[in-house]
């Protein structure tokens, strides 16, 4: 037996959290699962920020989960950056949650890494060094891409989820 | 308000997500693994082994360290 583990978003004002998410699609529109064909990045703009967890539905029988690590594989078009509240050092603490904005993120400012961290980068509880014992999350997530006027639509990456789970 | 990925149905709290039974999961919950696999992640297994072999190991590194 192992711990059952999905990723979750936030959306809208209100916080609508739609779980076990089948993709972290960025654009232009504040939904998960957004389809980006229909909703893309305008050269020059951001997309949404993406507020999103990693949720422990049950443990399954391992008595713990963490080193929680999230980075991108891939390159993204033109000049295009893609930002998070993610990092390995001077971790900001588990952010409380404000509505997604398209406007540059004041919360996604250190560049999501391209290959796997080497400690943990998303924290428990606020510590990079947490630890959940039972069902719960990481702290959010936040990340947006930024693109240049010059860039070109239609980059494709992959987000990477990656957790330690003691049994 | 919680909605389910997988089927849309959405839910006053995140207990009574975690309750349902998924008819895009074939009526496994969000507490079974196959509610994963089935939905949004075919090689859960596989990611699940890689986790806990990395707990294995880092717990044998701790346990060395202790010792």
């Amino acid at each position: 037996m192992s711990a059952t583990v999905v990723i979750n978003e936030y959306n809208s004002a209100g916080e609508t959290e739609t779980a076990n998410i089948s993709n972290s699609n960025m654009g232009s529109a504040d939904s998960a699962n957004l389809d980006a064909v229909a909703n893309p990045i305008v050269p020059g703009e951001n997309s949404y920020e993406k507020w999103q967890k990693i949720v422990i539905t049950a443990m399954g029988g391992s008595s713990q989960l963490d080193n929680f690590k999230v980075w991108r594989t891939g390159a993204l078009g033109g000049s295009a950056v893609h930002l998070t509240n993610a990092r390995e050092s001077a971790y900001g603490g588990a952010e409380t949650f404000a509505t997604p904005v398209a406007t540059d993120s004041s919360i996604a400012t250190e560049t999501m890494p391209a290959s796997e961290p080497s400690g943990a980068n998303l924290g428990i509880g606020g510590a990079l060094a947490g630890a959940l014992t039972g069902t719960g999350s990481s702290d959010y997530l936040v990340h947006q891409i930024q693109t240049d006027a010059g860039d070109v639509a239609g980059s494709t990456s992959t987000m990477n989820y990656q957790y330690d789970e003691t049994a | 308000m919680t909605k389910c990925g997988p089927c849309g149905k959405e839910f006053k709290t995140f207990d009574e997500y975690l309750d349902h039974k998924c008819e895009k999961a074939d009526g496994y919950t969000p507490r079974d693994k196959e509610y994963v696999i089935k939905t949004t992640c075919p090689n859960f297994d596989k990611v699940s082994q890689s986790a806990v072999e990395r707990g294995k190991v880092k717990k044998e590194k701790k346990d060395k360290k202790e010792k």
